[in-house]
């Protein structure tokens, strides 16, 4: 049932529901038919009591032509397929028509002469050759004589194939008319169908290179407008997607120039003329450089690939977060205290985080702010664990970022100012790759930037279960 | 110390093949697969240097089969880091792995970390000409003089020390010193070092500390 289509599903409830109600008004229809039926037969029957208590009365007594009158009542009753016998008190038959009653039909308590015959009065009896009514009632042979019974049996046989033709009919109707209401129901259902088969079509449109194109949601029905209304979000969202990754090789390749270009250069010119080795190591130590800086390139790439598609293996620990920062903070107190820079850190409680990764975010947090804090400045690492989670603050003094610009420097390759352009160390990837680390942690980044101090946040989300001990025992 | 280099790339490995014999090491190279691994059995190595990507016959079939027969340790060298990768290799029995690009420095410590392996003598006191580190009690003197450190400048020193006439690259030291374990893109390693050079070298004529440009820094008396 699962890979039926839904046209086909709905098609075969309809048939069913069809099939249920032409079953039930044709069950309804028959019962009342035959009940008509029957109260018509029985209606015949009383019918010719009264008629032959008619006669009897107009007929003088003792009944004078049995001859006649039979052939008389022959005509009338052998055509209704009814059965007559008139029988005087004491049990002779008078009169009696050919029929299939012969069979002696018990004692009924005969039909008193001072009142009419009703329909209780009929009874059920088996004829040899079907069902049958009969009725027993007296009536008046002439005044001061012996009242007369009459038993009139019918047979039902008639009426009953009449029903059975009824049936029949009724069961070729449903089964037509169930057949009919499926193909109707599944051309019907189909039609209705057809806004889905058009966001089929609009979905089969698009590639990578048309990716604009969108459902239009308002000649949707309302059923499928949320579809669609999710259909474009992803749309945009993959849009976006694609655009951002070829912004990304775009600027990638753009990056690998610069230090190839580099390397070229100084390889060609070095090799127009013969030089001395001093020159020549000169060379090839900064060659050197350049690769390094080429590798790291393709490292810090691999590392944001690798995270996009969640490749990355996490390994969540609960750490003591002043430990972390106190610890990151010392790598860079040295290089603080060189540019003459106040590193502060005030950091309680604990995350649940990858350690290295964690360890890499913050490490990028700060070798930015050193960067960018004048000498005399101050950057702070602080961080405070609450029940939404964990928020580590990189706040450094200094020329802040423009607005415009806040949105953007987690972006790849993105530069606030191009001509601090950081001389090819950074290569416009530490922050992107901090904005990689928290999504993988399922955090955020922000930048906030006024009065001459920025912040870099850090949001954990509330620490994870924990992981069991010895889970980051790798060198990673 | 005799070492294998199976490399089929002819750049790379001739000047791998160079790089190890001019480190003093006697080094043979082998260009196939199959070439390596009948030479790694034939010959007594002390290390084999292996890339996995070979034609004809990988890296991991080389490999398999020496530990079918040898315990000879091997280093791979590989372009692809990612972590199936390296637990393949480790788990095929591996003795360590480094990814492409690498630097030569890092190429050459490894080896050496490779071929010390088992009982690491640790020295208490650790001397270099003039230069005497006493490594229990955290005290360095040069000709006699106290030199006073902090704890971080001390284990820079204690590091380079511990390997003296080795070029450390920057990363190593980082990951060393400060357990930064990935590519800080700082020059916190640099700072270092000449606040280092400042206390130790520039009083007195002889350097100890080395800038080997563009590789690293090392410490060793080269009078």
């Amino acid at each position: 049932m699962r890979r039926l289509s839904i046209a086909l599903r709905l098609a075969l409830l309809f048939s069913a529901i069809a099939a249920a109600v032409f079953v039930a008004v044709g069950a309804y229809l028959y019962q009342t038919l035959q009940r008509q039926m029957a109260e018509r037969d029985d209606v015949a029957l009383l019918n010719k009591v009264v008629l032959i208590r008619h006669l009897l009365a107009s007929q003088p007594m003792p009944l004078a032509m049995p001859d006649e009158l039979q052939m008389v009542l022959e005509n009338v009753f052998g055509q209704d397929g009814m059965h007559l016998r008139l029988t005087d008190a004491a049990g002779r038959t008078l009169v009696q028509t050919a029929g299939p009653a012969d069979a002696s039909v018990p004692a009924w308590p005969a039909v008193a002469l001072t009142r009419a015959p009703v329909r209780a009065d009929v009874h059920d009896w088996m004829l040899p050759t079907g069902p049958g009514r009969a009725i027993a009632a007296l009536g008046s042979a002439g005044t001061g004589l012996a009242p007369v019974r009459i038993t009139i049996v019918r047979q039902r046989s008639d009426r009953l194939a009449i029903l059975k033709q009824y049936a029949s009919d009724l069961a070729a109707g449903l089964a037509v008319g169930t057949l009919v209401a499926t193909a109707l129901a599944f051309a019907v259902v189909r039609r209705g169908m057809r806004p889905l088969h058009d966001v089929i079509g609009k979905a089969n449109e698009i590639s990578t290179q048309r990716l604009a194109s969108r459902l239009s949601v308002r000649d949707v029905p309302a059923e499928l407008r949320e579809l669609g209304v999710a259909f474009n979000a992803m749309l945009d969202r993959l849009e976006e997607g694609v655009q951002r990754l070829s912004g990304f090789a775009a600027d990638l390749a753009h990056d690998l120039r610069t230090p190839l270009n580099t390397l070229m250069m100084q390889t060609q010119v070095a090799l127009a003329h013969p030089r001395g080795s001093a020159d020549y190591e000169a060379l090839l130590a900064s060659n050197l450089e350049e690769y390094e800086r080429l590798a790291r390139m393709i490292e810090n790439t691999l590392f944001l690939a690798r995270a996009d598609h969640a490749q990355l293996g996490l390994r969540p620990t609960l750490l003591d977060v002043g430990h972390e920062l106190a610890h990151i903070a010392e790598y860079f107190d040295m290089l603080a205290d060189e540019g003459g820079i106040a590193l502060h850190v005030d950091a309680q409680g604990t995350i649940g985080a990858d350690p290295i990764l964690l360890r890499r975010a913050v490490n990028n947090l700060v070798a930015n702010a050193v960067r960018h804090t004048p000498p005399g400045g101050s950057v702070t690492l602080w961080a405070r664990a609450d029940a939404q989670g964990t928020r580590i603050d990189v706040r450094n003094t200094g020329s802040a970022i423009a607005p415009e610009h806040l949105a953007q420097v987690f972006d790849r390759y993105y530069r606030a100012d191009p001509a601090r352009a950081e001389g090819g160390t950074s290569a416009g990837l530490g922050l992107a790759i901090v904005r990689a680390i928290m999504q993988l942690h399922g955090g955020s980044a922000t930048a906030a930037s006024a009065h001459g101090s920025t912040v870099f946040t850090l949001r954990f989300p509330a620490a994870a279960p924990p992981a069991p001990a010895g889970a980051d025992a790798d060198n990673g | 110390m005799r070492i294998l280099v199976v490399e089929d790339e002819p750049k790379t490995g001739n000047h791998l093949l160079q790089g190890l014999q001019e480190a003093g090491f006697d080094a043979a190279l082998a260009r196939t697969g199959p070439e390596g691994l009948r030479l790694a059995l034939a010959e007594d190595y002390d290390l084999v240097v292996l890339d996995v990507m070979l034609p004809a016959m990988d890296g991991w079939t080389v490999l398999r089969t020496l530990r079918e027969r040898k315990d000879t340790p091997v280093l791979f060298l590989t372009a692809r880091d990612d972590i199936p990768d390296r637990v393949r290799g480790l788990e095929l029995g591996a003795d360590d792995y480094l990814v492409k690009p690498f630097a030569f420095a890092e190429l050459l410590a490894r080896i050496r970390t490779l071929l010390r392996r088992g009982p690491v003598r640790e020295e208490a006191i650790i001397r270099i000409a003039d230069l005497e580190i006493d490594v229990l009690r955290h005290k360095v003197t040069r000709a006699g003089q106290r030199i006073d450190l902090t704890p971080k400048e001390f284990a820079l020193l204690h590091l380079l020390a511990r390997r003296r006439g080795e070029v450390l690259s920057r990363r190593l030291i980082a990951a060393q010193v400060w357990d930064m374990n990935f590519d800080s893109d700082t020059n916190v390693v640099d700072v270092a070092i000449r606040r280092l050079r400042a206390k130790l070298d520039d009083p007195w004529p002889m350097k100890l500390v080395h800038t080997v440009r563009g590789i690293g820094y090392t410490v060793d008396d080269k009078s």
